[in-house]
């Protein structure tokens, strides 16, 4: 792992906040990195895997020897920082003269399903923000779980809360985003 | 978050257990704008449900959201039942051979030719490995219509272990009946060679068989293959574990990364799955252990405020009576199984088991409270201040005494109430290694002799009781017992109490390095002792490796290690190695701050007997002049260590013809040896033959050296049997003397009897080997077997020349016998070359005064005469 990486995950450990943001960036420019060759060796249509992308950067920016507490904090700042690619890529794509040809992301990981598993970033990362006035947790529930790939208690993990917790506020959430999303 | 928010997400929660006419009933009892909303979320999240997602169960939190497929292969889907780290699994049934409902892991649709679908296959293999009731087994496997690979398992309908527990109340033994079958199903995996590395409640389903519950151990997800070829490969085959779960990951998942997981990482989360089912919760997620210290589950229920739900859970009156049960035994149980530091757990899974049987049984449990030394350590780094301050001055210093003698007598009062039966025997085993250390000559002196008593009551007791203790106290005590045998020349009684120590320490070699490379070591010098010399090489060159790799491993002990091996390949006539062994350990050492140490002196003595091997007398004798003197500075005149460098000493001057010096300082260790060993000891019985060596190379004391010998070898006989080294030495020594009083048969009769013992001992190509066949070249010279002495002599030489060199002294000695025989023989020519090259080669590596070279010119004048004739 990057010695000045080690440094910004033990600060933000002690809940300093330049650090929690430089770490976001680190992470938002290899994920950006790491999204750009992975649709270059992909064909057309082709979906990203927000959960791929976050454990690659994760393995190509820390490495596996990671102590817990800093996986943490590398997880909370990957998985908003995945939420921003993608929605750089999707307001790039709708800016296109050609129009019409929007990042699809395979949606797996969360139940916001419409019919073929696909949602409209945009239209999610507008809902998040919705949601990020009336429960900024449900928020990080989301990002963790759907763009960083976290099951439930790892997410309470990162949270610090506990799992049951995240159960319900998931439960909440995903219904929340179905609602309006099929709405 | 807003208050109406809030009441939203309640509702909904609430409503989510509800169904039909309850949830509208309770709907209606809601804010009708409120209700509203809530109804809208809860149809949402019902027309996912109908999809094949249900909420509620326990698997519900990672369910997939694509429509699962109809059919898998030949497998019909019935539901969606979860989502791993890879694969999503769906409850199926199975028409054909046979109709059952199985369980379907399906590789995750972009994962297919990522490299995580390496990793999917992995567990697919590691399931395969694996038979146990205790693991669900796998059925088949296959790849679906887009080219997925899944496989097939059995289906496991259960609960996850602690929730079972909770809701049919459980009581205490049948919760830890339960935890013994899960530990004897991951013993099972580990067995194969497959460690889980992610053990929690939710990979622990209990079902219900027969009215009893039985547990089953699931996701072999991120399992590690011990054995597999990928290993090290860093892909993102780990990529799975990134998040494991906290709670119930050992401390090394949490903070060493993955590089370093092995078996015993599977014992901390099953002390962890234990403790909650103990406590009611997971051993870390707890504020009273923010120190990182686990507290004892019977403190923690009483502490904890659903303590007593906890207990009625267990089917008991209160959390007072529930510490009761788990006070002590349980709580040590608890407590090694989650130790720290991985040599403090339970070696494996069924140690853990073996333990809760012994605590279901009434026996005694192996777990112990925590160690007085393990108690003041922690002392020491709660009060690092008051540690701090205690060395700055004298007064603090006193001050800071006071208050760890303090704190030793309360831990010793809670100590002794806790478990008098385990002070008494860390007692007991204080003492007995301290007697055995006085036993082993090499401190007791004359009563050495009569500890072979004593050693034998404590091998029948090792080997009755004892089984209990922890390995690390067994090993040792079965080591003190070990070498003190050895040190009394007892092998065959020594062996097997080191070969289970050599067993107890690879145990715990991942922790404990040094002590394996000990433990081999003291099974090195058995064997060497035993003259077992290829098995002494194996042991001594696993125990250098075990050293040499060890981070915790002294400079010095891995010199030692080193020098012992050496000695062990000088032993066996692998000269050029040993000397590279022991000339980098003088070298290193010498330089180091270790010099002048008692290793330091052991390298000067290995390499001078090395040295003294392959010919270089002078160099030998310089070394071990160094050698002596050390020792006899650090352990004083009459003492085992000086004697041994005195013997090496004296051994290269006699070889150098420095008969008077060299049968001085024999004589000496002769009686310093019947003082320290006593009379019929085996140290004694080869320094007398040592000394007859010198008495017979000198015509005047050849009867006392007859005299010498033959008590040497009666001595020897007796203590080492008739196939040892050590005989055949004596026995080819003997020879020699025979020869050299004309007694032909005699010499015969003793080399027949070494050459005997060293083809088996030592085999055809050993130096030794040639020396009997050399001698008995020379009594069959003497009866007129000319063409069988020639044909010796020339095997010998072959042998000398390809170990020792073919200048040495040896090689030329062993020449100079075939120059006289080929004069017997008539071949004078042949005679005279080699009868000259023997003269120059003798002078050269002995000087042109030494005994042998005159005894070659002697041949030579000889062979002129019979020329002459």
């Amino acid at each position: 792992m990057r010695g000045d990486l080690t440094q910004l995950l033990d600060r933000a450990a002690d809940g300093d906040a330049s650090a929690r943001d430089a770490l976001f960036a680190e992470a938002y420019d290899e994920l950006r990195k790491l999204a750009r060759s992975s649709m270059r060796r992909e064909s057309p249509g082709h979906t990203l895997q927000p959960t791929a992308l976050v454990n690659e950067a994760y393995l190509r920016l820390l490495g596996p020897d990671v102590r817990w507490e800093n996986r943490r904090h590398f997880f909370g700042a990957a998985a908003q920082a995945m939420r921003r690619v993608l929605v750089d890529r999707a307001r790039r794509r709708d800016a296109d003269k050609r129009g019409g040809d929007l990042e699809r992301v395979s949606l797996t990981q969360v139940d916001v399903a419409t019919e073929d598993a696909q949602v409209d970033v945009l239209a999610l990362d507008a809902l998040l923000a919705e949601l990020e006035g009336v429960n900024p947790r449900l928020v990080r529930t989301i990002e963790l779980r759907y763009f960083g790939g976290l099951d439930i208690e790892a997410t309470a993990g990162v949270l610090g809360v506990a799992p049951a917790t995240v159960k319900r506020d998931w439960a909440y959430a995903r219904a929340w985003l179905l609602e309006r999303l099929s709405g | 978050m807003s208050r109406q928010t809030v009441d939203e997400q309640e509702l909904f929660l609430d409503c989510l257990e509800l169904s039909g006419p309850d949830r509208a009933a309770r709907l209606a009892r809601a804010d009708a704008e409120v209700a509203a909303r809530v109804g809208r979320l809860l149809r949402a999240h019902d027309a996912a449900a109908a999809r094949g997602m249900t909420l509620g169960s326990a698997v519900d939190d990672t369910q997939s959201a694509a429509a699962p497929p109809a059919s898998i292969g030949p497998y019909r889907i019935l539901e969606a039942l979860g989502e791993g780290g890879m694969g999503e699994v769906f409850l199926a049934a199975q028409e054909e051979p046979v109709r059952r409902v199985v369980a379907i892991k399906l590789l995750k649709p972009w994962l297919a030719g990522s490299s995580l679908a390496a990793r999917f296959e992995a567990e697919r293999q590691a399931l395969a490995l694996m038979s146990h009731p205790g693991i669900a087994r796998i059925l088949d496997a296959g790849r679906s219509d887009d080219g997925r690979p899944y496989f097939v398992m059995e289906y496991v309908p259960g609960l996850p272990i602690t929730r079972y527990c909770r809701e049919n109340r459980l009581d205490l033994p049948t919760r830890l009946s339960l935890l013994r079958d899960v530990c004897a199903a991951v013993q099972h995996a580990h067995f194969k060679g497959v460690i889980h590395r992610d053990l929690k409640p939710s990979n622990i389903l209990v079902t219900d068989i027969d009215g009893s519950p039985a547990a089953r151990v699931i996701d072999f997800g991120i399992a590690k293959m011990l054995l597999a070829q990928d290993e090290g490969r860093p892909d993102h085959t780990r990529a799975g574990m990134v998040m494991g779960t906290p709670d119930y990951m050992s401390p090394e998942q949490a903070t060493a990364g993955a590089e370093d997981i092995d078996t015993r990482t599977d014992v901390w989360s099953l002390g962890a799955v234990l403790y909650e089912l103990l406590t009611g919760a997971p051993p870390k997620a707890r504020p009273d252990t923010a120190d990182g210290e686990t507290s004892r589950p019977s403190r923690r229920v009483v502490a904890a405020e659903d303590g007593t739900r906890h207990a009625a859970e267990c089917g008991l009156a209160d959390a007072r009576q529930l510490a009761r049960l788990l006070q002590d035994e349980l709580d040590w149980i608890c407590l090694k199984a989650l130790a720290r530091e991985r040599g403090d757990r339970y070696a494996s899974p069924a140690d853990l088991a073996a333990d809760l049987g012994h605590h279901l049984s009434g026996e005694p449990v192996a777990a112990r409270p925590p160690s007085l030394a393990y108690s003041a350590r922690k002392y020491v780094r709660r009060h690092r201040v008051v540690v701090a301050v205690g060395v700055t001055t004298l007064g603090a210093l006193v001050v800071f005494s006071a208050m760890v003698s303090q704190h030793a007598r309360e831990l010793r009062v809670e100590r002794d109430r806790a478990s008098a039966e385990a002070a008494l025997a860390r007692r007991v085993t204080a003492f007995t290694a301290q007697l055995f250390d006085q036993a082993s000559p090499s401190s007791a002196g004359a009563a050495a002799i009569t500890a072979r008593e004593l050693l034998d009551a404590a091998t029948r007791q090792l080997r009755g009781r004892g089984r209990s203790d922890p390995p690390d106290v067994r090993a040792a005590l079965l080591e003190s017992v070990g070498n003190a045998y050895v040190g009394l020349g007892l092998y065959p009684e020594a062996e097997p109490l080191l070969r289970e120590a050599v067993t107890l320490r690879r145990a715990e070699a991942a922790d404990r390095p040094a002590a394996l490379g000990t433990s081999l070591q003291s099974s090195a010098r058995l064997a060497l002792g035993a003259g077992d010399f290829a098995r002494a090489e194996a042991l001594g060159r696993e125990a250098l490796t075990v050293l040499e790799t060890s981070a915790t491993a002294s400079t010095a002990e891995r010199h030692a290690a080193r020098l012992d091996l050496a000695e062990t390949l000088r032993r066996a006539g692998k000269l050029d190695e040993a000397a590279a062994l022991a000339v980098t350990a003088v070298d290193v050492l010498g330089r180091s701050s270790d010099a002048g140490s008692d290793v330091h002196a052991l390298a000067l003595y290995t390499l001078g007997r090395i040295r003294a091997a392959q010919g270089q007398l002078d160099a030998a004798i310089a070394l071990l002049e160094q050698a002596v003197e050390r020792r006899q500075a650090m352990y004083g005149d009459s003492n085992v260590w000086t004697n041994e460098a005195k013997n090496g000493l004296a051994d290269a001057l006699y070889l150098r013809g420095d008969l008077g010096r060299s049968e001085g300082l024999y004589r000496e260790l002769v009686a310093s040896n019947e003082e320290i060993f006593g009379d019929d000891h085996q140290e004694t019985g080869i320094v007398l033959s040592n000394l007859a060596n010198v008495l017979g190379d000198q015509p005047e004391k050849r009867a006392e050296a007859a005299a010498a010998y033959r008590r040497a070898a009666r001595i020897v006989r007796a203590r080492l049997g008739p196939m040892s080294p050590e005989t055949a030495t004596i026995e080819n020594n003997l020879g020699s003397l025979m020869l050299a009083t004309r007694d032909w048969h005699g010499a015969e009769q003793a080399y027949r009897e070494a050459l005997r013992i060293r083809l088996v001992v030592l085999g055809t190509e050993h130096p030794e080997t040639a020396a009997a066949q050399m001698g008995l070249a020379l009594a069959l010279n003497k009866l007129g077997d000319f063409p069988t002495a020639r044909s010796l002599l020339e095997q010998a030489i072959a042998v000398f020349e390809a170990r020792l060199g073919a200048a040495h002294w040896r090689t030329a000695n062993a020449r100079r016998y075939l120059g006289t025989v080929l004069t017997n023989l008539r071949l004078y020519d042949d005679a005279r070359a080699t009868l000259d090259r023997a003269h120059a080669d003798l002078a050269a590596a002995l000087g042109p005064d030494h005994p042998r070279t005159r005894s070659a010119a002697t041949a030579l004048e000889e062979l002129a005469a019979a020329r002459a004739r």
